[in-house]
C-alpha cells in the first residue's frame, strides 16, 4: 500500500544525508590533510507480491576518498607532506591515531606536537624533541629531523594494516584497530602541505545532481499521492 | 538538514582566512612583519552506521559506515617565522636579524616585548628605543660626543668618542629566542609577548649557536610574498563562493519539499 510515496521518502532521506556530506566536503576545500568523504547508495529489495519486487534506497556506506591531495608549498620549515601511503603517528589520551596533515609545531618543552598539540612519534612510539639550540631544523626524505650536524629523532612513517577500517575523528586525526606498520618506501617532504583531496568541479556536479534528484523523488511522491487522490475520487463516487 | 550548518562553518572560516590574508597585504611593507597563514581542520563525526559491526548473523562485518562530517574550524593562525629580505637603509642604528632571535625590549607595566623589528632610534639620554620610545634591553648609554657607533654581528656596541683613538665599548645587546616561536602572542606595533605555548625566553648573544647574527644599517622586510597572497586570497574567495552554493542548494531542496502537496 502506497510504497510509491515511501519508496520517494527513501530517497530523499538518503539525498539529504549525502547532501550533508557534500557540505562538509566543500567546507573542508582549504583543510591541510583532508579527505573527501563519498557515499553510496544501495537497493534494499523487498519482495511486496510475488513476481513484483520494491526496492527502497539505503545510503549504506560512506567511504573516504583515500587519493593523496596536492602539494602546496609554504617554506615552512615544521610543514611535512609525505609522498606515497603513509601516515603520521600521533600520540592523543585516547590512544594512536593517524594523520596526513603534517602542520608541526613544536610545544613549550621543545616537542613536536600537531595543530592541536599532541605530540608526533617516531616509528617506535617515541616522542620527538628539538633541542633549545637547534638554529634550524631539516627534515629529510626519510624523516630524519636534525640541524645538519646533530640528529634529533626520526619522524615515524606508519600505515594501519587496513586501511579500510579507519575511523575518522576531529582535526585530520583517524584511528585504526591493530599495530601500526612501518611504510619506508613513503618520503617526507619538508616545507610543503598536503592540501585537502576535494575537488572543486566534482563537488559542484554532485550539489547540482543532489538537488535535482531531490526535485525527482518529489515529483515521484506527489504522482503517488495523485493516483491514490484519483482512486477515492473515482471509488467512492456514488452515482 | 545539517547542510545549511556545515556550509555556514565553511563561509566563516573563508572569511577568517581572507581576514589573515588582507592583514598580511596591508602589513607587507611593514618592518620584520611576519606572515600569518589561517591553518583549519575539520570538525568532528557522526556515526550513522558503525564500520566493524556484524550485518548477519554469520558473522559477515561492516566494510565501511557511514559518517557525516560536520564542518570545519580556524585551528589556529600561525605566524611563518621565516627571514624577511634585508635592505640596506644606511641608518645607523638600524639593524636587522638574520637568523633566529628577537631584540628585547621594556615595555610600560615593566614587561618585556619582542620584537624583530630593528629600526632603533637614539633617545635624549643615550638609550636605543623603538619607533614607539621603547628602550632596548639591555640599556646602553651612547655618549653625547660620539662620532660614530658600530654595532657588531655579534652585538657588541662600541662607539667612537671624538679626540680617541680607541673605541668604548658600551655593552652587548642580547637576543632571545623561544623553544616554539609561534606560540608567542602578537601585541601589535611589532611587538611579541612571551606565552605558556612558547616557552620560556632564552636569552644569548647574537652569532652564537642558536641565535641570529645582527647586521648593522639594514633592515629585515616583511616576509609577506605578494604572489602567494593573491594567489591565497582568490582560492579562499572560490571557496567562499562554493559554500555558499552549498546553501543555496540545500535551501533549493527546503523549498522543495514545502511545495510538496
Amino acid at each position: 500500500m502506497q510504497t510509491q510515496i515511501y519508496v520517494g521518502l527513501s530517497g530523499q532521506l538518503a539525498l539529504r544525508r549525502q547532501l550533508d556530506v557534500v557540505a562538509n566536503n566543500i567546507a573542508n576545500m582549504n583543510t591541510a590533510g583532508f579527505r573527501a568523504e563519498k557515499v553510496l547508495f544501495d537497493a534494499h529489495m523487498e519482495k511486496a507480491q510475488e513476481g513484483r519486487s520494491v526496492s527502497f534506497v539505503v545510503d549504506r556506506n560512506s567511504y573516504t576518498d583515500m587519493r593523496a591531495g596536492k602539494m602546496e608549498r609554504t617554506g615552512n620549515p615544521l610543514d611535512v607532506a609525505i609522498n606515497g601511503d603513509a601516515w603520521l603517528q600521533v600520540g592523543t589520551p585516547e590512544g594512536l591515531r593517524y594523520t596526513r596533515d603534517g602542520r608541526l609545531n613544536l610545544d613549550a618543552d621543545g616537542r613536536l606536537v600537531t595543530m592541536d598539540g599532541n605530540p608526533v612519534l617516531d616509528n617506535g612510539g617515541g616522542e620527538i624533541t628539538i633541542p633549545q639550540d637547534a638554529a634550524r631544523v631539516e627534515i629529510l626524505k626519510d624523516g630524519t629531523i636534525g640541524d645538519g650536524e646533530r640528529v634529533f629523532g626520526q619522524i615515524g612513517r606508519v600505515r594501519p594494516a587496513d586501511n579500510q577500517t579507519m575511523t575518522r575523528e576531529a582535526s585530520g586525526l583517524y584511528s585504526a584497530p591493530g599495530q601500526p606498520e612501518a611504510a619506508e618506501e613513503a618520503e617526507f617532504q619538508q616545507g610543503m602541505i598536503e592540501g585537502s583531496n576535494v575537488q572543486p568541479v566534482l563537488a559542484m556536479t554532485e550539489l547540482v545532481s543532489i538537488s535535482r534528484a531531490y526535485e525527482q523523488t518529489k515529483t515521484m511522491v506527489e504522482g503517488g499521492d495523485e493516483t491514490l487522490r484519483g482512486a477515492i475520487r473515482t471509488l467512492g463516487r456514488i452515482d | 538538514m545539517r547542510a545549511l550548518g556545515i556550509a555556514a562553518t565553511g563561509m566563516m572560516a573563508q572569511q577568517t582566512n581572507v581576514e589573515v590574508i588582507s592583514n598580511n597585504i596591508a602589513n607587507m611593507n611593514t618592518t620584520a612583519f611576519q606572515r600569518a597563514r589561517a591553518e583549519f581542520t575539520d570538525l568532528f563525526y557522526m556515526n550513522q552506521r558503525r564500520q566493524g559491526v556484524q550485518s548477519t548473523d554469520e558473522g559477515n562485518i561492516v566494510p565501511a559506515g557511514i559518517q557525516v562530517g560536520l564542518g570545519v574550524k580556524t585551528a589556529a593562525v600561525r605566524r611563518v617565522s621565516l627571514q624577511g629580505n634585508l635592505a640596506n637603509t644606511g641608518n645607523t642604528y638600524d639593524l636587522a636579524l638574520q637568523g633566529r632571535g628577537y631584540f628585547m625590549v621594556d615595555l610600560p607595566g615593566g614587561e618585556t616585548g619582542y620584537t624583530r623589528d630593528g629600526a632603533f632610534q637614539k633617545s635624549p639620554d643615550g638609550q636605543l628605543v623603538t619607533a614607539d620610545g621603547y628602550v632596548l634591553q639591555p640599556g646602553l648609554a651612547i655618549p653625547d660626543n660620539a662620532v660614530d657607533v658600530t654595532v657588531n654581528q655579534s652585538g657588541e656596541v662600541l662607539a667612537y668618542v671624538d679626540g680617541e683613538a680607541e673605541p668604548l665599548n658600551l655593552g652587548q645587546i642580547e637576543l632571545a629566542v623561544f623553544p616554539n616561536e609561534a606560540g608567542l602572542s602578537s601585541a601589535g606595533d611589532n611587538m611579541l609577548k612571551e606565552t605558556l605555548a612558547s616557552g620560556p625566553a632564552i636569552v644569548g648573544v647574537p652569532g652564537e649557536v642558536g641565535f641570529g647574527s645582527i647586521r648593522q644599517k639594514f633592515l629585515e622586510s616583511s616576509n609577506v610574498n605578494p604572489v602567494q597572497e593573491i594567489t591565497d586570497l582568490i582560492s579562499a574567495q572560490r571557496a567562499y563562493e562554493m559554500n555558499s552554493k552549498v546553501i543555496e542548494t540545500a535551501d533549493q531542496m527546503f523549498s522543495t519539499v514545502t511545495r510538496m502537496r
